[in-house]
């Protein structure tokens, strides 16, 4: 097993450590300090999983003879992290077309994207992939983690989420957008509607079983056409038709199957607003469409300044990776700095960091940016879970992800050493119970860090 | 009536609306009740004007407009302040940047009636040049460029939150029937590239592109909205897919419309569009925006009952272009809004296009020069306004009920220099100049009934502007500089400069030990606020012409002091450094006395006469030298040599340094050779060089110190031009080696020197490393004492390399230096001459022989003197002689002196015994002084003797604010002195300042 590994991980110059992967059905993690994030902090504990999940953590645990041992004495065990949203890896992060709520980031994603390498290294081991916000509505994302050779290997859940933008597109004004944004919910309806009607008049048809109108009964049929709309009115006000009720999944076309999901409850909503004004739009369409309690507003740096009205709303953030807002007064042309992890924290919101690898170094990483947040003045444990915890329950995953707790998905990190200092490696990964990431082994980043004994070549 | 308010209250008004009062700072607590009180408070419904009225608000809310503040309330005095409603604008493209289109990919029909202004206003970005404007409610209008261009919104420019600012959502909808919407967008903007799901497709025009073509496409529009709804009755498989526009289109019938029309023409047409289309049934409200030409259709417009929106244009700050004349060109006239009001069509006044919104209260203001009476002009901008945009229930009046939305001005809405102070929205303050107006001159007005300059000129019922510490403008009406306050100080109120006690030795004891010389100078006052400074400021004494007691035969300085400086600059208490020389030829030796004098201004004009030569010779030479080429550079070792000559000019000075040295310590000196073994290694004088010194090389230098056992304070005085002395304290010493800090050219440097056998090795470092190394020997051994207030007076000449060939300079002589200035007539002589022959054999030197400005000290026996005084008119001061009698006869010198054409002054010749100085003078007014004469005599008078009267003595542009507010007449024994200002600051009451 182990020369297996070892050929793939020779073979990852070209790509990542191959999909191909199997679990070992034991795997113990010993005498390390584990953070589980949602309980306690152990030291000199094992961890041991079976089957990808966790079985047991604990100090004095016996590891079983027959498990693979990875030996993390005097490092740090912490859950893997959970980058809350992204749109890298993909083709392309967003359409031309404004409204495309039918597409899947399924068919933009890239598993050879050097992304997902990196993000591995990086410890994200949870990530949601989804449109970007140049959008109205965009589209559903994805829950992956950054292994293996498919798009189908890598999910971790299939809908992931729908983008939607709450802030303008480039060139197009505040209020044509949120029009088009409001226009394309209410004419979604609209299209439900007909549906709906169309279903339950077959059904009716069906049951009365009834022929087919005789093409000279014309007084018959006017009779009909004057009664039809009536009844209908008079059924509309007596029960009106909910076609979110009446429908399923399968009597609608492809295109429309995700807004449904949306306004049916089953899809999370990832809704973009770049600036603090976009926030309050951004709670009236999740509102009037129903979906307030499954969104998670992705917001840039200005948005703080709505912290009131979002905590009002019960809203959770996933914060821009550069969180720091800038803002210069008109008057006294003094700089402004605002650390928005700073203001969520002590406003309560729960709120998750972001991180990009196309941005600035400290950027990429979830662990600097936890420690950028520390350092702003949020506490550890806060920072902590808002790489974690937090997000896996923006993403619908707070059960299985996020923490370790014996039963949930074996998926973990060893740190050299604190999550939040300085010096701070990824050591170890393991995802769903698989060691897919070990420094030692990692070739590429011994390259350019000259630690590697054939010299660096 | 303009009010007329006491002191205090103006300046609880200037404190509180600076922010500074405790009372006017804190923020409203839910249920509290706050009475906001004011001079007078514009109510914009009825009735419309409150005087001395208090403004009742409890939480955001108007609880009453009274005469009198109900029980419990918190009090905030605004003082000579006037409240009016907050200004509303009922028309702005604040929403949708310039005005443009809205741009949607998806729909650029000619109708966006689904486009929401709301959706476009940021409630986060800053309001606060509109607010700065007194402006609290605003109309969003959507895009312009269609036909309908969506809904408006009215919004508040601050708030509490989002919901709070929001007055109406969809307030109505915007139909353009103006030249702007004939030009629509293309019905289809192809996205790049073309998809499957959106075909490219032809662009079609789109009506209207022509004036008719408005009234076909709404009637266009309409229909097919008719038939959309039916379209949408039928069963679902038919059913055509929701159309947002004509949604908005079929709830028209319920919405409130504002129709824009800008042209008669326009105008017409869209009372035309208004009878087809949207006739007020159903209590929809209809108004017309725009109506520039409204003049010209003024019976329709009346028939037609719609109110208007009246855009006015104003040129205020820019210049309009050239007359074009074109057709179509739109004709502003100044006289619409006052025609609309005959007509009694309801309106609103908005800017138009090209005028900035801020503007709003000063279009007003101009709508009056067409005949529009001041009432309606600011209803115009508030109530009126409010119920065109059907929220006058809630804002644009101040009445019970309605929410506090209201503007703090300095003075009535429409008055010259009116100005915004602050803003106020549910009763919370939105924003104010003190806090947040842009950054302006510390400046303000004084008001008074009479305003006396100190040189003859009396302004009745006049203003006075002080900026930044100085006399800006005097008059009977000045400017009224952004931000400045008004003190009216009242009618009977007299204004003067602050006065002057001509000769005093103020900051020097009266038994001062040292003799001070002509060559030394004020450095800087060693008290901050000696004793009694505060009492002879507040007594009305601004400026002091102090010298030291002691007399020098070569003239003792004489300097023009003011008795209190700021904390932060102490050098503005010197006016003036030197502005005379005192000499006294009284007594025994008045013949030794005269003849010193007689040779020292000889000796003086010698040398002013060798200097005024050598200037001219050397401009000649370097008008001729520069005719010519340069000279070849210099080689670089005798430039060497030349910075060599250059340095015994600065041990010119050093024996002149050591004199003076001397001079300070004679005594000491004697008893200080036979001096028994002191413990004190460290005070005394130290003479060394400091090499190294970063910029300058090696540095030779004495140093002074003065070591109390714990704590060493001193001076070191660098032997070279241009270095200043530097002063230093707090420095350690503990039998070794000294410690201390000081600042040197404005770095601080960290000496630490050992001390062993009268030598001092010691390094100084800067911040940057840099080190120098000092070594020096202690001369003198007796424990100076620190003059720190003194330094040797030498013209601090920059260390210039002499140029060949070029006239040969006089020798510096720092003793005579200031009679360089005393024949340039910069420099009075100042004599002590009691009798009869004294005063006149001084007259005939000073003023015969050398022309030279002369002040004659308490000439006693002037009556004796008289010839000699009238024909060439010395000044005299005074000080016993003010009443008197003399062979049964009553002699009022300064009246006799003054009625005589002579200059006369007072002084007290004591530290603060010019405090007495107004008692004094009024002695003499009321023996006959004119009180004109009287108030020259403290204050433009003296000033002219020492030639300082560019900085103090009258109320004039450019000279100090030394101002004293009086009650009545200055000299009226029974007349208060108010207020002093020092250099534009109010000296604080005694009391006060224990507070």
């Amino acid at each position: 097993m182990s020369k297996k590994l070892l050929t793939f991980s020779l073979l990852s110059l070209v790509a990542p450590q191959a999909g191909a992967f199997q679990a070992p059905e034991k795997l113990a993690i010993t005498g390390a300090k584990v953070i589980t994030v949602s309980g306690e902090t152990y030291e000199k504990a094992n961890v041991l999983l079976e089957n990808g999940r966790i079985q047991a953590i604990g100090k004095d645990l016996e590891v079983p003879w027959d498990a693979k041992v990875i030996d993390a004495s005097g490092k740090v065990v912490m859950p893997g992290l959970v980058l809350a949203q992204t749109n890298e890896g993909l083709d392309r992060p967003n359409e031309n077309v404004p409204v495309t709520p039918f597409i899947s980031v399924l068919d933009a994603l890239n598993p050879v994207d050097a992304f997902f390498e990196d993000s591995l290294r990086e410890g994200h081991a949870t990530i949601l992939v989804i449109p970007g916000n140049e959008t109205v509505i965009g589209g559903t994302g994805r829950v992956v983690k950054p292994f293996g050779l498919t798009v189908e290997s890598m999910t971790v859940r299939v809908d992931g989420g729908m983008k939607i933008s709450a802030s303008p597109r480039r060139g197009v004004s505040a209020m044509a957008h949120v029009a088009e944004l409001r226009k394309a919910f209410v004419e979604f309806r609209d299209e439900l509607e007909v549906a709906a009607e169309k279903k339950l008049a077959g059904a009716k048809s069906e049951k009365k079983a009834e022929a087919p109108k005789a093409a000279g009964e014309k007084a018959d049929d006017k009779k009909a056409d004057e009664k039809k709309p009536a009844d209908k009115k008079a059924e509309e006000k007596a029960a009106p038709v909910d076609p979110l009720k009446v429908l399923e999944w399968k009597d609608l076309s492809a295109r429309q199957r995700a807004l449904f999901e949306v306004l049916n409850g089953r899809m999370p909503v990832f809704l973009w607003c770049e600036r603090a004004m976009d926030v309050a739009h951004a709670i009236e369409i999740a509102k009037s469409q129903g979906f307030l309690s499954r969104t998670t507003l992705v917001i840039g740096t200005e948005c703080w300044k709505a912290a009131d009205e979002i905590k009002a709303a019960g809203l959770s953030v996933i914060l821009p990776s550069d969180f720091v807002h800038r803002e210069v007064d008109p008057l006294t042309g003094k700089e402004r700095e605002t650390s928005l992890p700073k203001v969520f924290a002590s406003k309560g919101i729960p709120f998750a960091l972001n991180a990009t690898s196309r941005g600035a170094l400290l950027e990429r990483s979830l662990l600097l940016r936890g420690a950028s947040a520390v350092a702003a003045g949020v506490e550890p444990a806060t920072a902590l879970r808002a790489i974690t915890l937090e997000p896996a329950r923006m993403l619908g995953l707070g059960d299985s992800h996020g923490s370790l707790e014996v039963g949930k998905a074996g998926t973990l990190l060893v740190l050299s050493g604190d999550p939040f200092r300085t010096g701070t490696w990824v050591e170890e990964v393991v995802i769903d119970g698989a060691h897919l990431y070990s420094r030692a082994k990692d070739d590429r980043l011994q390259r350019l860090t000259g630690d590697s004994k054939d010299g660096g070549r | 009536m303009r009010s007329r308010l006491r002191l205090t209250r103006a300046w609880i008004a200037a404190l509180a609306l600076a922010g500074l009062a405790v009372a006017g700072a804190r923020a409203a607590t839910p249920g509290e009740l706050i009475a906001y009180r004011a001079a007078a408070i514009h109510t914009g419904g009825v009735p419309e004007l409150l005087e001395n009225a208090y403004l009742v608000v409890r939480d955001g809310k108007i609880v009453d407009i009274a005469a009198q503040a109900p029980a419990g309330a918190r009090i905030i005095d605004l003082g000579a302040a006037v409240i009016v409603p907050g200004l509303v604008a009922a028309d702005s493209s604040i929403s949708s940047p310039d005005g443009e289109i809205p741009n949607a990919a998806g729909d650029l029909r000619t109708a966006g009636a689904d486009l929401r202004a709301i959706d476009g206003f940021d409630f986060f970005a800053s309001r606060e040049e509109l607010l700065a404007a007194g402006i609290t409610t605003v109309y969003v209008a959507p895009g312009r460029g269609r036909l309908i261009g969506g809904r408006g919104a009215v919004v508040k420019l601050a708030g509490a939150s989002r919901d709070a600012r929001i007055l109406r959502a969809e307030s109505d909808l915007y139909v353009n029937v103006s030249a702007e919407a004939l030009n629509p967008p293309g019905i289809f903007d192809p996205p790049v590239p073309p998809t499957a799901d959106d075909p490219l497709l032809p662009e079609e025009a789109q009506a209207p592109r022509s004036t008719p073509g408005i009234s076909l496409a709404l009637r266009r529009l309409i229909a097919e909205a008719q038939s959309y709804r039916a379209a949408r009755q039928k069963p679902a498989a038919e059913r055509p897919p929701y159309d947002a526009t004509l949604e908005a289109v079929l709830a028209l019938g319920a919405t409130d419309v504002r129709l824009v029309g800008r042209s008669a023409a326009e105008i017409a047409r869209a009372i035309a569009v208004q009878r087809e289309f949207f006739g007020s049934e159903s209590g929809r409200r209809v108004a017309l925006s725009g109506a520039v030409e409204s003049a010209q259709m003024l019976e329709r417009l009346a028939s037609a009952g719609l109110p208007v929106i009246l855009e006015v244009e104003s040129y205020l700050g820019r210049f309009a272009g050239d007359l074009q004349d074109r057709p179509g060109e739109l004709r502003h006239d100044a006289r619409s809004a006052a025609r609309l009001d005959e007509k009694g069509i309801r309106f609103a006044l908005v800017p138009s296009r090209e005028t900035r919104l801020d503007q709003l209260r000063q279009l007003a203001a101009l709508a009056q020069a067409g005949g529009l009476s001041e009432a309606r002009a600011l209803q115009s901008i508030t109530s009126s306004a409010a119920h065109i945009l059907g929220v006058g229930e809630r804002v644009g009046s101040l009445s019970s009920g309605r929410d506090a939305d209201f503007a703090v001005l300095s003075a009535a809405p429409f008055a010259l220099g009116s100005q915004v102070l602050a803003t106020y929205v549910d009763g919370e303050r939105a924003w104010t100049r003190a806090d947040r107006g842009p950054k302006v001159a510390d400046a303000f007005v004084l008001r008074a009934g009479r305003i006396l300059d100190g040189r003859g000129t009396t302004f009745v019922d006049a203003e006075l502007l002080v900026v930044d510490g100085r006399i800006a403008e005097v008059g009977a009406r000045v400017a009224r500089p952004v931000g400045c306050r008004v003190i009216d100080y009242g009618p009977n109120a007299t204004l003067t400069p602050g006065f002057i006690d001509a000769r005093s030795r103020f900051g020097f004891a009266e038994n001062e030990g040292g003799t001070f010389g002509p060559e030394d100078e004020v450095v800087k006052l060693r008290e901050l606020r000696p004793p009694g400074a505060y009492e002879l400021a507040l007594s009305g004494v601004t400026t002091l012409i102090s010298s030291p007691p002691k007399a020098s035969p070569k003239g003792t300085p004489m300097f023009a002091v003011k008795p209190l400086s700021s904390e932060s600059a102490q050098d503005d208490a010197v006016v003036r450094e030197l502005v005379g020389l005192r000499f006294d030829v009284k007594g025994e030796n008045r013949q030794r006395a005269l003849e010193s004098l007689a040779s020292l201004l000889k000796r003086g004009k010698a040398y002013h006469e060798a200097w005024t030569q050598y200037e001219a010779a050397y401009a000649k030479w370097k008008t001729e030298s520069a005719a010519q080429p340069p000279a070849p550079a210099a080689a670089p070792a005798p430039e060497k040599a030349e910075e060599k000559k250059a340095a015994p000019k600065a041990e010119e000075k050093k024996p002149e340094e050591k004199k003076a040295d001397e001079k300070k310590d004679e005594g000491k000196k004697e008893d200080g050779d036979d001096a028994k073994a002191k413990p004190d290694l460290l005070s005394g004088t130290w003479e060394g060089v400091a090499e190294k010194v970063p910029g300058y090389g090696t540095v030779p230098f004495s140093m002074t110190i003065e070591y109390d056992g714990s704590e060493a304070r001193g001076i070191i005085r660098p032997q070279v031009a241009l270095l200043a002395p530097i002063l230093f304290e707090k420095g350690r010493f503990d039998g070794k080696t000294l410690t201390v800090s000081f600042q040197f050219e404005n770095i601080h440097i960290d000496l630490s020197a050992e001390i062993a056998n009268e030598e001092m090795k010691g390094v100084a470092k800067g911040p940057s490393g840099n080190e120098a190394l000092l070594t020096a020997k202690r001369t003198e051994r007796p424990e100076a004492r620190v003059r720190s207030v003194y330094r040797p007076r030498a013209e601090v000449k920059t260390a210039e390399v002499e140029e060949k060939g070029a006239p040969k300079k006089p020798k510096l002589e720092p003793e005579l230096e200031c009679f360089r200035r005393a024949y340039r007539g910069e420099l009075a002589i100042a004599v002590e001459a009691e009798r009869r022959d004294e005063i006149e054999a001084v007259i005939r030197l000073v003023r015969v022989e050398h022309q030279l400005g002369l002040v004659l000290l308490e000439p006693r026996e002037y009556g004796f003197a008289r010839e000699a005084i009238e024909a060439h008119r010395p000044d005299v001061l005074l000080h016993r002689l003010i009443v008197g009698t003399a062979d049964g006869e009553l002699r009022v010198p300064s009246a006799e002196l003054a009625r005589a054409g002579v200059r006369i002054g007072f002084q007290s010749a004591s530290s603060t015994g010019g405090r007495t100085l107004r008692e004094v003078v009024a002695w003499a007014v009321q023996h006959g002084l004119s009180p004109q004469d009287a108030l020259a005599a403290v204050s433009s008078w003296p000033a002219d003797m020492y030639h300082v009267g560019d900085r103090v003595g009258s109320l004039r542009r450019g000279c100090d604010a030394d101002i004293l507010v009086f009650a009545g007449e200055p000299f009226a024994l029974g007349t208060e002195l108010r207020t002093v200002y020092l250099r534009g600051r109010q000296v604080e009451k005694v009391e006060k300042r224990w507070q």
